[in-house]
């Protein structure tokens, strides 16, 4: 990628990440504000209340009580120890930390903790690649089978091919979504008793492994049967699969978007220098051959969505979350494209430097 | 029929072993921290039945005031005296908060408390984690050719060396580099300007922020009273980027050295794209480079050893 380009997108995602401080100053200062002064009052209203109590004597307390929070440790006055490091927490935890979502809401605080913590990591994160890959295979193929029984009876419906493609990455994606996004959210929602908008939160927050922490499933009630965070970090295991290949999928748009404007960009200017190489000019006749349209208006976006949309069924085993990409001029056959890797492009893309197909193209000059 | 077996022996033993390998963990934690755990929790009930003694507080108005203080506590409001701990929310540290998010490390020393918040983070990071993911791979892929290719094929020019040695030699230098360049000296600087933390300790938030755990246990530039505290977090942004980039850096190497050796094979992996045609820019037109590029591109799928995608070997 040329230096530029990488200067162009870095000063992108610099000025994403000041959009985003502004946004988040804007939202969340008077309101940590206003916590801050309840705060404040509370605490004068406690010392004026309890007079034999002094400051200095509290804020130990409190010092010693924040610090027991960090642990972990519930300071609530019931004298019967619960440990948060029983064997399903601790389950939990490792499986947390080699996802690297890290919550952070029980972290190790001894020494041979913290060393014990950073050796694991080094060889569980690998491992969890290998078996988030496995995992995203096979997730992929029960998706695809599940729609083959629709793609089969819209086939028999005589449904165009750029259509049945697009419903059913469609399908695919909706499907996942519902599975692994909607139904935990309205499970989350019940049995933790958060509010819809808590559990989304949640639910993204943790499949893109950012893992803050301020929510964390089994934390209240629920977590009291011992077969729930198991089963929450299940979900999270296929959870996470689906969401690395969304991930790469809108990640491999965006590649293949910029390169395909720019390969049709030098395919015009070729053109327009008088044909240039024999390659080229074969290239502009293959174009030429794919964009006979019945309607030029509609197949065409249709065209460019459905072809790069056949990337999704024979893409959701690319889940090293690697981006593949391709000439994509180089590798189509003479008919129908079958290419497994070129990728979904925005059909109403109205780029400056691209899309010159709705025009008629200049006949290749001999 | 090995090719089968193997395809369903190899995800199997994976998981069973995924699975053994987390029960370990969970047992030798267990044992760690349970004994620390529980004396502090001792510690701080025997504080507060002292405190209860000493004064005219009965222990509901206490339960109370400490359930308030500590849900406070947890989104980063403090209730200290003097604890003028600027807000969580100025502009250096909203721009360390956005950066932990997309960069997904996700420490939650602070987050969003606000409902239209938690709404908006939802949506920055959907859009924001693939998108630095994008500039992560993309940054690293321009990086790899001086730092591993160029260095790889020196060695077997100049030294003689097979491919497969030179590129384990290779990666020993690379990680030794790595490890001191972006671990060991940021935690000896982290040690010296948090007087909290020892060296483990920062060694070990080095750990955990460079592979994006982010447990949230040591954040830098929270103290109180921190001089230069945006400049201390703008840097510690800095450093936590690059270092992500120099750790998807050795992970591609470490790919590139598992292809060369045939374990991605033997595995049943994906194996390491050269991804040459990445090389043609978007924005300048040369098409005098798309020749010689493309000529090489469509060799490749001739080419018998490289595998092109993961299913391809089961078709």
């Amino acid at each position: 990628m040329h230096g530029s380009t990488l200067i162009f997108i870095l000063i992108g995602v610099l000025l994403y990440l000041m959009m985003g401080a502004l946004v988040f100053n804007a939202l969340e200062a008077p309101n940590e504000e206003s916590h801050h002064d309840d705060l404040q009052a509370t605490r004068k209203e406690f010392l004026g209340n309890y007079t034999c109590v002094d400051p200095e004597h509290l804020s130990n307390l409190i010092d010693v009580v924040a610090e027991a929070i960090s642990v972990g440790v519930d300071p609530k006055s019931n004298t019967t120890f619960s440990t948060s490091w029983d064997l399903a927490s601790a389950f939990f935890f490792c499986g947390t930390i080699v996802t690297t979502i890290g919550y952070g809401n029980i972290s190790p605080k001894t020494t041979w903790g913290q060393l014990f913590c950073i050796c694991y990591t080094l060889v569980g994160i690998p491992l969890f690649g290998f078996l988030l890959a496995a995992a995203g295979d096979h997730l992929g193929t029960s998706l695809r089978n599940a729609i083959a029984k629709v793609e089969a009876l819209l086939w028999k419906w005589k449904v165009s091919p750029t259509i049945v493609r697009v419903i059913t990455a469609v399908l695919s994606i909706l499907l996942g979504c519902v599975l692994f996004i909607f139904v935990p959210i309205l499970v989350f929602q019940r049995v933790e008793e958060w509010t819809w908008l808590q559990s989304a939160y949640f639910v993204v927050i943790t499949l893109t492994t950012v893992g803050f922490g301020d929510y964390v499933a089994g934390d209240g009630d629920a977590g009291k049967h011992h077969w729930y965070k198991p089963l929450v970090w299940f979900w999270v295991l296929f959870g996470l699969a689906y969401f690395v290949s969304i991930l790469s999928m809108i990640g491999n748009w965006i590649l293949v978007l910029t390169k395909k404007t720019k390969a049709e960009a030098t395919q015009t200017d070729r053109v327009l220098e008088g044909g240039g190489s024999d390659k080229g000019k074969d290239i502009v006749e293959k174009e030429k051959l794919h964009a006979t349209p019945k309607d030029p208006v509609l197949s065409q976006p249709l065209y460019y969505l459905g072809e790069n949309l056949a990337y999704i069924d024979e893409s959701s085993d690319a889940l090293s979350g690697k981006i593949h990409l391709d000439p994509l001029h180089l590798r189509r056959d003479q008919q129908k494209p079958k290419t497994p890797k070129t990728s979904p492009n925005e059909p109403e893309n109205k780029a400056p430097n691209g899309d010159i197909r709705p025009k008629d193209p200049p006949t290749p000059m001999l | 029929m090995s090719t089968t077996f193997r395809s369903c022996f190899v995800p199997t033993g994976f998981i069973l072993g995924y699975i053994a390998y987390l029960l370990l963990g969970a047992l030798v934690f267990s044992a760690i921290e349970r004994p620390v755990e529980e004396t502090l929790k001792s510690d701080l009930s025997s504080l507060k039945a002292e405190f209860l003694n000493l004064s005219c507080v009965n222990a509901t108005a206490l339960e109370t005031f400490l359930e308030k203080v500590l849900q406070a506590n947890k989104y980063g409001v403090s209730v200290l005296e003097n604890a003028t701990l600027p807000t969580n929310w100025d502009l250096a540290s909203a721009l360390f908060f956005a950066n932990t998010m997309v960069t997904t490390v996700g420490y939650g020393h602070s987050t969003p408390l606000s409902d239209e918040g938690k709404a908006f983070s939802i949506v920055y990071a959907l859009i924001g984690v693939p998108f630095t993911m994008l500039v992560l791979t993309a940054c690293v892929q321009r990086l790899m050719h001086p730092l591993t290719y160029g260095p790889i094929s020196m060695c077997q020019r100049r030294a003689g060396l097979q491919p497969r040695t030179a590129s384990v030699v290779h990666f020993i230098v690379l990680l030794f580099l790595v490890v001191l360049g972006f671990f060991v000296v940021p935690a000896l600087v982290f040690s010296t300007i948090e007087e909290t933390w020892s060296f483990l300790d920062s060694f070990y938030f080095c750990f955990i922020s460079l592979c994006t755990i982010g447990l949230g246990d040591f954040v830098p530039a929270e103290k109180p009273g921190q001089r230069l505290r945006a400049l201390y977090k703008i840097s510690v942004m800095v450093y936590l980027f690059v270092g992500l980039m120099v750790m998807f850096l050795v992970l591609r190497t470490f790919h590139k050295l598992a292809d060369v050796h045939g374990w991605t094979a033997f595995f049943q992996l994906p194996s390491y794209e050269e991804e040459d045609e990445d090389r043609e820019p978007i924005i300048e037109q040369e098409p005098d480079d798309e020749s010689p590029e493309a000529e090489k591109a469509s060799v490749k799928p001739l080419d018998p050893s490289s595998q092109v995608s993961y299913n391809s070997i089961n078709r």
